[in-house]
């Protein structure tokens, strides 16, 4: 057997990859060679590490030493005094901010520091297309305990005991759901796994699949013996070319091992698992649209009851969970489900894993306790708001979901708390915003997605949302009156409570957060025809401040209308006619001209 | 079980929607999208209602009721939200008239409905005082419309025949989209794309045509806006009464229901509610009939051949001339041809005076032949549509199903969806082949031998091709096999001999056996009638032994024969080479009353649901009132029980049929044309007809005319060992590739042979 004194973790997750860290790994590896140290050091790809806002990552184990935004040209340097000298290099280091000093080790980088994985847990330590490795960490053992010493009611009395609430946004008790299917009179069963994930933004289950697919694979085995399924399907969107990939290498590695198909690990169980992709719609979330697809139709939801448990994939009972609740099996099953109900709160128990985007220093993905509050996630694990801007308010749930403004940052994260506020979980999204951000143009925006995505079977969903985008684009432009903002509440609730699926029921979600919290907004919007966060193009004017303005030509040369005129030394003359309201000229003064103030955009003034 | 609706406690059966147990219980919740002929669909929201112990607001059109439910359907939040879903569903819709303060005293002081190019409101709407879009709006008393108008824009889609589909109207209750799939199981439509883009059409751009539909109407019948409407009656408004009767046009005599408005027929819908029913019928029935009875160019006066040319004459004129030339006449040298759609009334009536006041034996139909006796005689012992339901498996044999014998499809449909084997024999591509485990193409020119072999393989076990095994094999092994028997046997120059075949196969196997005839009231004609064979008449007319030929309804000769005299009376004026001399205008179905006997020997009435024009009268007016001229009376008699007699066929010369090859590659299917009504073609009558199923046009294969380079519309030369013609071309996928169809209207077969070997280029101009 090999041994190495050295392990270089090249981050391979989407975000990385498209940085280019196949190359890094490449160049890596030549320049270990070219050094002689291949018999020393050793390179490997893993899943992403999460902390998308510095890739390309390189962790150096033992030690866990962590390097950030690593490009080409560093390599050199790195495998010279790293791996040759053993002096870490601390311009490659995390630096927190510009008075503190650069962080060493990943473990006190407050990103890392503050999450606990669980879920995560082989991220970024193995490579995900080789089974080996995860067999190596402890893989498959819950299956083998699952198979050897437990019956399938054990199974689901643990995760009962575990309290384990569907992680795709329901949070439905996966223990309960399980056994409805267990006891459905059919002998014939499905599993699904709902790899389809649509919540702009969201990253989480792909993340999953490309750091650590057989976690999924080895919770849905065990769901498979417990519910008494012989076949599974994963239903991923073929938007993740690389998850779908690594999910098909690790399907065939695990089939090679004789974990799927025929007499699984030498029981009675047989069970084998199909990828079906999906096609770009975002409806296809949705269980009964999702189910519809894999058996060949339109991805349109049909009405519940009967519920998929009960009659699902052609008419069969069928259980249904998304990747992130799968990937907790293995885990429930191994350590028991005491041990995850004794992490996250009374009605929310075990971890959540949350893609932290937006206006935040550390934008990432990051697993956490369920209880944690919205403040720690923001402001130890994120890093705060960038910029020095002042914090706005954090959007959960994606577009199903609603924002929640700086009084609410203390709230502990769980199901219900969540739900109270006027929010959901979600999928786990976590949209930060700063006072840059207009809520009335972001409601518009999530409004809009869903116009775009809702199948248009039911009248609610179909005709309200587009009606609500209406009255919301009124809103942005100036146009609207008070009525159509009593309009708008009345007919979100409506949508809310009489549309068909999930989806037509949460669209109006972001409304409704947004009218309880940020109605000041709102009413600004339409009485004095001002936007507060200086976004809505109707409602904004650019000013040059002839006072401050050295007369650089910057935002001349930047002005795609040619509204900005005037000589070298003079100060420039900004026409309102011409101002397409781009915001390049303002950018442009405040990063890289002179004078840095001279440009600003006034909101709500009297023509 | 007993459930509580607002507060009332109700007996309910089992397994029934809280809808449906309302609906018994006469409590009403509005609903659109909800139909009794098909599943729930969940899609509209308005028949919303609170049920304890399920949270929200579930629909009532998808619950199953449970014991003990406790149910309100009219709360105060639920008139509020139905106020506000309607609104959303109407701010799509061309509301104009809807809330317009103005309504009734507009609508008062329309005379006419408007009859626009854009729909903009009710006034202008097809289906104005007849829209369940405008019942619900009524009920829910919505005086308002808060939201802004969407108008979608899209152009009025015209180009198909018969119905016309105005989208900017469409609600997207999908009852048309469910309809044809799960009532008619044509799966013709579907929604594209999803969310406000939704549209309703043919996937991947097809035209209906393209995409397979037959037209049967049911998806107009069940729209509840005017999106979907007859051309043929668009502007007529709501009809004033609604009339049962049947459809004369073939054996299966369906149901209709007949719509009159103003003193005229305008329309014909399946039984059953109005808006409700999709009905099981055919194009033919569906929207042809209302263009036949109200065919401008029908005979209106009588005319007479004078030396100078044909004039204009009156009734009694006329009846004095055809009294005049028949009184003196001898019976021998008279023929008579009476049309398989006359009723049994009118047939009676001609029989009687052809016989006994004429002493005539010289009585036929011009579409009795060898190959219809031989099909009517099989019939006898042909089973009922409802029977099919039973079979084990089915096997059709040369039926086309593409526009006709709508019921016979349905249930084979029907059948092969809940698990009958169905084996398709033939030429065509119809509504059932998707249905069809295999598709057996019998080797061209060989349909003779096809069958003698199997019984051959029956009798003694040997000489059988793979296909015979297999479809004997799926026989044997079925306790109840059905073979559905189609009418290409009337056409087939083998027919007759490959009926016996059939016959021998279905006796062996004990089998049983369904046939289409496609002429309305033939089993009438032979019954009252004991008829002799065309030909045998044909060959005494150009004998010179006939001096008086009398057509009542029947159109036997496309030119003269050489004959004195020649009484044409029907609805429907002859061929202009017959040069008739007498023309006689008669009363057409949905004018009279009369019987017919339709294919499960049943006596079906139906009554007259208009009047005649001014000047004309019924079949049996006319041969009474000519009788009388004579001097004679007419005692008509219909006996209780009846039998039919059927002709001796005669002996023909037989044909040896050739098979394709390198010279005459392809093999030309030829039928001459069933889908008439007396004398005249439904494609003359109705221009949508034309369009779906042209007649004297080739029409071939995708597959094959690309592999000759043939694109629609050209002119094409088909010529055989013996006959060489020239046809436009039709490209389409209801023929089998390898295979050309041609529909005729001449007198007999245009090549030397049906089926033909021939060969087809394109006509260098």
């Amino acid at each position: 057997m090999e041994q190495h004194r050295l392990h270089l973790l090249v981050c391979a997750g989407t975000g990385c990859v498209a940085n280019q860290s196949f190359k890094i790994k490449e160049e890596l590896e030549k320049e270990i060679q070219k050094k002689g140290l291949s018999d020393e050091v050793k390179v490997i790809t893993t899943g992403c590490q999460g902390f998308c806002e510095r890739g390309p990552i390189v962790i150096v184990k033992p030690g866990d030493i962590f390097y950030q935004q690593v490009k080409e040209k560093d390599i050199p340097l790195l495998v010279e005094e790293h791996l040759l000298k053993g002096r870490p290099v601390e311009k490659l280091m995390y630096i927190p901010s510009k008075k503190e000093p650069p962080v060493q080790k990943m473990m006190d980088i407050g990103f890392f520091k503050h999450q606990r994985l669980v879920v995560l847990k082989n991220r970024g330590r193995l490579d995900p297309e080789n089974i080996d490795e995860y067999i190596g960490f402890g893989g498959y053992q819950a299956l083998e305990k699952a198979l050897s010493e437990m019956t399938p009611e054990n199974i689901i009395d643990q995760m009962k005991i575990s309290g384990l609430r569907g992680r795709g946004g329901a949070g439905f008790p996966t223990g309960r759901k399980w056994e409805f299917c267990k006891k459905a009179e059919d002998p014939t069963k499905y599993i699904v796994c709902n790899a389809d994930e649509g919540d702009p933004g969201a990253f989480m289950d792909r993340s999953i699949l490309e750091s650590d697919p057989h976690a999924v694979i080895e919770g849905m085995i065990i769901g498979a013996y417990a519910i008494g399924a012989e076949k599974g399907f994963i239903y991923v969107r073929s938007e993740y070319p690389l998850a779908v990939k690594r999910l098909k290498i690790a399907l065939l590695q695990a089939e090679d091992y004789g974990l799927l198909g025929e007499n699984i690990l030498g029981t009675r169980l047989n069970f084998s698992i199909d990828i079906i992709q999906g096609a770009g719609a975002f409806v296809c979330g949705e269980e009964t649209a999702l189910l519809a697809s894999v058996e060949g139709n339109v991805g349109r939801p049909r009405p519940r009851p009967p519920y998929p448990a009960e009659k699902g994939l052609w008419g069969k009972p069928t259980n249904i969970n998304n990747v992130e609740t799968w990937a907790n099996v293995p885990g429930i099953i191994s350590r028991g489900g005491k041990w995850f109900a004794s992490i996250g709160t009374e009605t929310s128990k075990g971890t959540k894993i949350f893609s932290l985007v937006g206006k935040i220093n550390n934008t990432g993905l990051v697993e956490v306790p369920m209880g944690i509050t919205l403040r720690e996630i923001i402001y130890d694990i994120g890093g705060g708001v960038p910029n020095k801007k002042k914090f706005k308010a954090v959007q959960t749930g994606g577009p199903s979901g609603g924002c929640l403004p700086e009084e609410m940052l203390d709230l502990p994260i769980d199901y219900d708390s969540l739900t109270k506020a006027g929010s959901i979980m979600g999928s786990g999204g976590m949209i930060v915003l700063d006072e840059d951000t207009c809520m009335v143009d972001l409601t518009r925006y999530f409004l809009k997605f869903t116009v775009e995505e809702s199948c248009g079977k039911c009248t609610p969903c179909r005709v309200g949302t587009r009606n609500m985008v209406d009255i919301l684009d009124k809103i942005t432009e100036g146009r609207a009156v008070m009525e159509d903002l009593e309009k708008l509440e009345v007919l979100a609730r409506t949508v809310k409570a009489t549309a068909l699926c999930g989806l037509g029921q949460t669209a109006p979600n972001p409304v409704l957060t947004t009218l309880k919290y940020f109605r000041d907004e709102f009413e600004a919007h339409i009485l004095k025809k001002f936007c507060p966060a200086l976004v809505c193009r109707n409602l904004i004017e650019f000013y040059v401040i002839e006072e401050k303005c050295t007369g650089c030509q910057r935002c001349v040369s930047v002005c795609p209308t040619g509204a900005i005129t005037g000589p070298r030394s003079q100060p420039h003359n900004l026409d309102p006619d011409k101002c397409i309201k781009c915001r390049a000229c303002y950018e442009i003064c405040r990063f890289d001209a002179i004078a840095g103030n001279a440009i600003i955009i006034k909101s709500g003034e009297e023509e | 079980m007993k459930i509580t609706i607002n507060d009332r406690e109700i007996e309910v059966k089992e397994n029934i929607t809280i809808l449906k147990a309302a609906e018994d219980n006469d409590i009403y919740i509005p609903h659109i999208c909800a139909h009794p002929q098909l599943t729930p669909y969940g899609g509209c929201r308005l028949c919303i209602v609170e049920v304890d112990g399920l949270r929200g607001y579930p629909t009532s059109c998808t619950t199953t009721v449970k014991d003990g439910m406790v149910i309100r359907t009219n709360t105060t939040v639920l008139s509020e939200m139905r106020q506000e879903i309607i609104q959303l569903m109407l701010s799509d819709h061309p509301s104009g008239c809807l809330i317009c303060d103005e309504e009734e005293e507009c609508s008062d002081n329309q005379v006419t409905i408007r009859k626009v190019g854009a729909t903009t409101g009710c006034r202008w709407c097809p289906n104005d005082k007849d829209c369940e879009l405008q019942k619900i709006v009524e009920y829910l008393e919505v005086n308002e419309i808060k939201f802004p108008v969407y108008y979608q824009g899209f152009r009025v889609e015209k180009e198909d025949p018969f119905f016309d589909r105005d989208y900017n109207l469409c609600i997207y209750c999908g009852r048309c989209v469910r309809i044809c799939q799960e009532h008619r199981k044509s799966n013709v439509i579907t929604m594209n794309q999803r969310g406000k883009l939704t549209t309703i059409s043919p996937p991947y751009k097809m035209t209906h045509i393209e995409g397979g539909c037959e037209f049967c109407g049911a998806c107009v019948s069940v729209c509840p806006t005017g999106s979907n409407f007859e051309k043929s009656r668009k502007w007529a408004g709501k009809p004033d009464t609604y009339n049962d009767s049947f459809c004369p046009l073939c054996d299966l005599n369906c149901d209709v229901q007949v719509l009159e408005k103003k003193k005229k027929i305008i329309g014909i819908l399946p039984p059953g509610d109005p808006h409700q029913s999709g009905g099981d019928l055919c194009v033919k029935g569906r929207f042809c009939l209302s263009e036949l009875v109200n065919y401008p160019e029908r005979i209106k006066l009588p005319e007479f051949k004078f030396t100078e040319g044909y004039g204009v004459i009156t009734n009694s004129e006329a009846i004095q001339k055809a009294a005049d030339v028949l009184k003196d006449a001898d019976g021998e040298r008279v023929a008579f041809y009476l049309s398989p759609n006359l009723s049994l009334e009118e047939l009676a009536t001609a029989n009687y005076f052809a016989r006994k006041v004429l002493n005539s034996g010289n009585i036929s139909s011009s579409v009795l032949d060898n190959n219809l006796i031989a099909m009517i005689s099989l019939a006898q012992e042909s089973i009922s549509i409802e029977d099919i339901k039973s079979s084990d498996c089915i096997i059709s044999l040369f039926v086309n199903g593409n526009y006709s014998y709508a019921p016979v499809t349905l249930e084979v449909k029907r059948a092969a969806d809940r698990g009958v084997p169905y084996y398709q024999i033939g030429w065509f591509e119809d509504t059932t082949s998707r249905f069809s485990e295999k598709q057996i193409v019998i080797p061209p020119g060989k349909e003779k031998l096809f069958f003698r072999n199997i019984v051959k393989f029956l009798e003694k076990g040997s000489g059988a091709s793979a296909d015979i095994k297999e479809l004997v094999r799926l026989i044997k092994l079925s306790p109840l096999p059905t073979f559905i028997i189609g009418h290409h046997f009337l056409d087939m120059t083998e027919g007759v001999e490959i009926l016996q075949s059939i016959k021998r196969i279905i006796e062996l196997t004990a089998s049983r056996f369904f046939i289409t005839i496609p002429y309305g009231n033939v089993s009438g004609l032979l019954s009252i009638v004991r008829a002799k064979l065309n030909s045998e008449i044909t060959e005494l007319c150009n004998k010179g032994k006939i001096d008086i030929l009398y057509l009542v309804g029947d159109s036997p000769f496309q030119d003269r024969p050489p004959v004195d005299f020649i009484i044409h009376q029907s609805s429907f004026r002859p061929p202009d080479k017959l040069q008739a001399d007498l023309i006689i205008p008669a009363a057409v179905w949905g004018e009279i009353s009369g019987t017919y006997v339709d294919i499960h020997k049943r006596r079906k009435k139906f009554s007259a649901v208009v009047s005649p024009g001014e000047d004309i009268l019924t079949n049996e007016e006319i041969i009474l009132k000519i009788s009388e001229e004579i001097g004679k009376k007419i005692m008509k008699n219909i006996p209780e029980v009846l039998e039919i007699f059927l002709p001796n066929k005669i002996e023909r010369k037989k044909i040896k049929l050739s098979t394709p090859d390198t010279s005459f590659p392809y093999m030309l299917i030829e039928e001459k044309t069933h889908n008439f009504y007396q004398n005249v073609s439904l494609n003359t009558v109705s221009s949508g007809m034309r369009m779906i199923l042209p007649e004297e046009t080739l029409i071939m294969n995708p597959e094959d005319a690309y592999k000759l380079g043939l694109k629609n519309n050209e002119s094409v030369i088909v010529e055989s060992a013996n006959e060489r013609k020239i046809y436009l071309l039709l490209i389409r996928k209801i023929i089998l590739p390898g295979f050309l169809y041609l529909i005729t209207t001449g007198e007999g077969l245009s090549y030397e042979s049906n089926p033909c070997p021939v060969h087809i280029r394109r006509e260098n101009v």
